[in-house]
C-alpha cells in the first residue's frame, strides 16, 4: 500500500503528482489518475504537490473517501470497460499513456 | 592539443543520487541532438542518499534504486564511480571534455547546533550516524560505535523526518534490523546497545515540525518501545495545527493520543517527545553527560524564543538533526550563505552572470529540502536550460573527443561502471542470503574494490 488518489481528482486531472513520481506510478484514467499500490514506494513525493489535496497515505484517507483506497487498486485488478485483461502492473505510467477508462465508481461520479 | 568538433553533446554530471540520475534521464530519452553522458560519482556506488542516506527500515523507499538503475542502464549514460572531483579531475578538465557539465553533488554537510560543548565527544551530525548504518565506507572512524555502545540514554535534536529516522534507529533493536540490509556489523552493534532511553528534542512546536505524518507514526508501532509526551507541551498547538496545514493537525492529534494513553512500565526502552525546548548547552568534561535545554514559546511571526526555565537531560550520545548544508566543489562558485550552488533555473551563475555550460540540480541548486521525487521536476527544470542552449554549447569546440573515461584511464584510476555495480549489487545479495536476510550492504572500501573489479 502507500498513497491513494481521491475523488477531488475526478475531472480535475492536473497532474503535478506525476512530474515528482519518481517510480512514474501514477496512471491516467479518463477522468481521473490513480495510484498503483504495487508500484508505489511510499515516498509521499505526490501528497504535497496536488493541488486539490486529493492525495493521501491510505491510513490519512478521511473517511467518506474511503472507498477510493479499494478503488485505487480496483483500476489495476479489474477489467476495465473497454478492455479485455486488467492493466496489472506495467511498470511505469509512460510505458501505457492515458489510459481511458476509468473505475465504475469513478465512471459514475455525479459531480460535487 | 587538438580541438574537436563534435555533433554529439557530451554531458558530465557530477553525483549519481536521485538529481543526477534524473538529469541524466531526461537528457537521454531525447531523441535530438544525439549526447553522451558520464556521471562522476565519489562514492564507489551509486545513488547518493538512496543508498547512504534512506534509512534501511525504509525498504520501499530505498527499493527506488532498481528504477534508477534502469537510467544507468542506457546505452548513453556511463557511470564512472570512484572518481573525484577536485581529487582525481578538476573541474576545468570536466569543462574542457565536455559541452556541459551538471553539477548534483548533493548538500548533506551537517549543520550544528551553535551553541557551547557542542563539540564535545559523543555529539554527532545526522550525517555521521545515517552514513554509518547505511554501511558507507570510513563511516566508523568518526567513533559513533564506542559512544553507541556505552551509551545508555541519547537525545536527538531535530524537528524533520531525519529526526525521526535518527529516533528509530536508536529504538529498535537487533531483531527489528535483521530484515534490513544494515551491514553485519552494524546489526551486531545494535546487540550490544544499552540505550534504554531516547529523548527527541524540538525547538518548534509540535504544529511547527517538519514531521511526516507517515513517518511520525512508525514511532508508535515500534515493538517494546513505549512513547512518552505530556499533554501540557502540546496544548497551545492544539490551537494552531488546523490553521498550519492539514498534516500538523493529523500530526499533533497523533501525539494527542500518545499524550492520553497509559505508559507501560514494562517496555525494553523508552522514546521521550519534548516540544518548545531549545537546546542552550553540551553539557560534559571532554566526553557529553547531558543536554541542557530551555523551554521556548513560539512567537507569532515564528521565531522560538527561549524564555522558560532551565533543565538538564542526562545523555551519553546527541544526535543533531537540524538540516544539512552543501560544500564547494574546487572552481565551482558557492553561495556559502545558502549552502548552494547560485543559479537561476538550474543555469550556474559567475560573478553574477549564467556559466555557458555550467549547470546544476537537486539539493546543491535549491538547498536541502524535498523528497527523493522532488528531484525529478528539478532536474528537468535544468535540462530545459541546458537543451534550449544546445546551440550554443555545440559551437564551441571540446579540447578532446575522449570524454571524462577517456582521461581517467589515461590517469591509470579504476572507476567502478554499471557491470562493476551489478557485482557489488549481486555480492550483497548473496551475502545477505548466506545469513538468512535478502542483503546486506557491503561497507569495507577495499572489499568493495574488489567485488567490482571482478577479482
Amino acid at each position: 500500500m502507500g498513497f491513494v488518489i481521491t475523488e477531488a481528482c475526478i475531472d480535475e486531472l492536473d497532474g503535478s503528482c506525476v512530474e515528482v513520481c519518481p517510480v512514474d506510478c501514477i496512471y491516467e484514467g479518463a477522468r481521473a489518475r490513480y495510484i498503483n499500490p504495487s508500484e508505489c514506494i511510499d515516498c509521499g513525493a505526490c501528497e504535497p504537490v496536488c493541488p486539490v489535496n486529493a492525495i493521501f497515505q491510505d491510513a490519512d484517507v478521511p473517511a467518506p473517501q474511503a472507498a477510493h483506497i479499494a478503488d485505487n487498486a480496483q483500476f489495476f485488478i479489474a477489467i476495465l470497460q473497454g478492455r479485455t485483461m486488467p492493466i496489472g502492473n506495467p511498470g511505469g505510467a509512460a510505458n501505457v499513456g492515458p489510459l481511458g477508462a476509468d473505475t465504475p465508481r469513478v465512471a459514475g461520479f455525479a459531480g460535487r | 592539443m587538438t580541438e574537436v568538433p563534435s555533433e554529439t553533446l557530451r554531458v558530465a554530471i557530477v553525483g549519481s543520487g536521485p538529481a543526477g540520475l534524473f538529469a541524466a534521464e531526461a537528457l537521454a530519452e531525447r531523441a535530438e541532438p544525439p549526447i553522451e553522458i558520464e556521471i562522476i560519482e565519489s562514492s564507489l556506488t551509486p545513488f547518493g542518499l538512496v543508498r547512504h542516506g534512506v534509512a534501511p527500515d525504509h525498504p520501499a523507499i530505498r527499493s527506488v534504486r532498481r528504477r534508477l538503475e534502469k537510467i544507468l542502464e542506457r546505452p548513453n549514460v556511463t557511470l564512472l564511480a570512484g572518481v573525484e572531483v577536485g581529487r582525481h579531475v578538476t573541474v576545468e578538465e570536466l569543462r574542457a571534455r565536455s559541452h556541459a557539465v551538471l553539477y548534483a553533488h548533493g548538500a548533506s554537510v551537517d549543520r550544528g547546533l551553535g551553541i557551547p560543548g557542542e563539540n564535545l565527544a559523543g555529539v554527532f551530525g545526522a550525517t555521521r550516524l545515517v552514513n554509518w548504518y547505511c554501511g558507507k565506507p570510513a563511516a566508523e572512524q568518526s567513533g559513533i560505535e564506542d559512544v553507541l555502545r556505552r551509551a545508555t540514554s541519547a537525545v536527538v535534536v531535530g524537528a524533520g523526518n531525519v529526526a525521526l529516522d535518527a529516533v528509530r534507529f536508536l529504538a529498535k533493536g537487533r531483531a527489528d534490523l535483521e530484515h534490513t540490509d544494515v551491514p553485519q556489523h552494524v546489526l551486531e552493534e545494535r546487540g550490544k546497545s544499552k540505550l534504554r532511553e531516547v529523548h527527541l528534542v524540538s525547538r518548534r512546536g509540535a504544529a511547527h515540525t517538519r514531521f511526516s505524518t507517515k513517518e511520525l507514526r512508525e514511532l508508535g508501532e515500534l515493538p517494546g518501545v513505549a512513547v512518552v509526551v505530556s499533554s501540557e507541551s502540546l496544548e497551545s498547538d492544539q490551537t494552531v495545527a488546523s490553521e498550519v496545514s492539514a498534516t500538523a493537525k493529523r500530526n499533533v492529534e497523533l501525539l494527542r493520543s500518545w499524550a492520553k494513553a497509559p505508559v507501560s512500565d514494562t517496555t525494553e526502552r523508552r522514546v521521550v517527545l519534548h516540544f518548545h525546548e531549545s537546546p542552550t548547552r553540551v553539557v560534559g568534561e571532554h566526553v557529553a553527560t547531558g543536554l541542557e535545554v530551555r523551554s521556548s514559546t513560539v512567537a507569532l511571526d515564528g521565531r522560538v524564543i527561549p524564555d522558560g526555565r532551565v533543565r538538564l537531560i542526562p545523555a551519553d550520545l546527541i544526535v543533531t538533526c537540524v538540516g544539512f548544508t552543501g560544500t564547494p566543489l574546487p572552481g565551482v562558485p558557492f553561495d556559502a550563505e545558502h549552502g548552494i550552488t547560485p543559479n537561476v533555473e538550474g543555469r550556474v551563475l559567475r560573478d553574477g552572470r549564467p556559466s555557458v555550460g555550467e549547470y546544476t540540480a537537486g539539493w546543491i541548486k535549491r538547498g536541502p529540502s524535498g523528497v527523493i521525487g522532488a528531484n525529478k521536476l528539478d532536474a528537468r527544470e535544468t535540462v530545459e536550460a541546458l537543451l534550449a542552449d544546445t546551440p550554443e554549447l555545440l559551437a564551441a569546440p571540446l579540447r578532446s573527443g575522449g570524454g571524462i573515461s577517456d582521461l581517467i584511464g589515461r590517469r591509470g584510476l579504476n572507476s567502478v561502471d554499471l557491470a562493476g555495480w551489478t557485482r557489488i549489487d549481486a555480492a550483497e545479495i548473496a551475502l545477505g542470503s548466506s545469513r538468512g536476510r535478502d542483503r546486506t550492504v557491503i561497507h569495507e572500501y577495499s572489499t568493495l574494490r574488489a567485488v567490482a573489479a571482478g577479482d
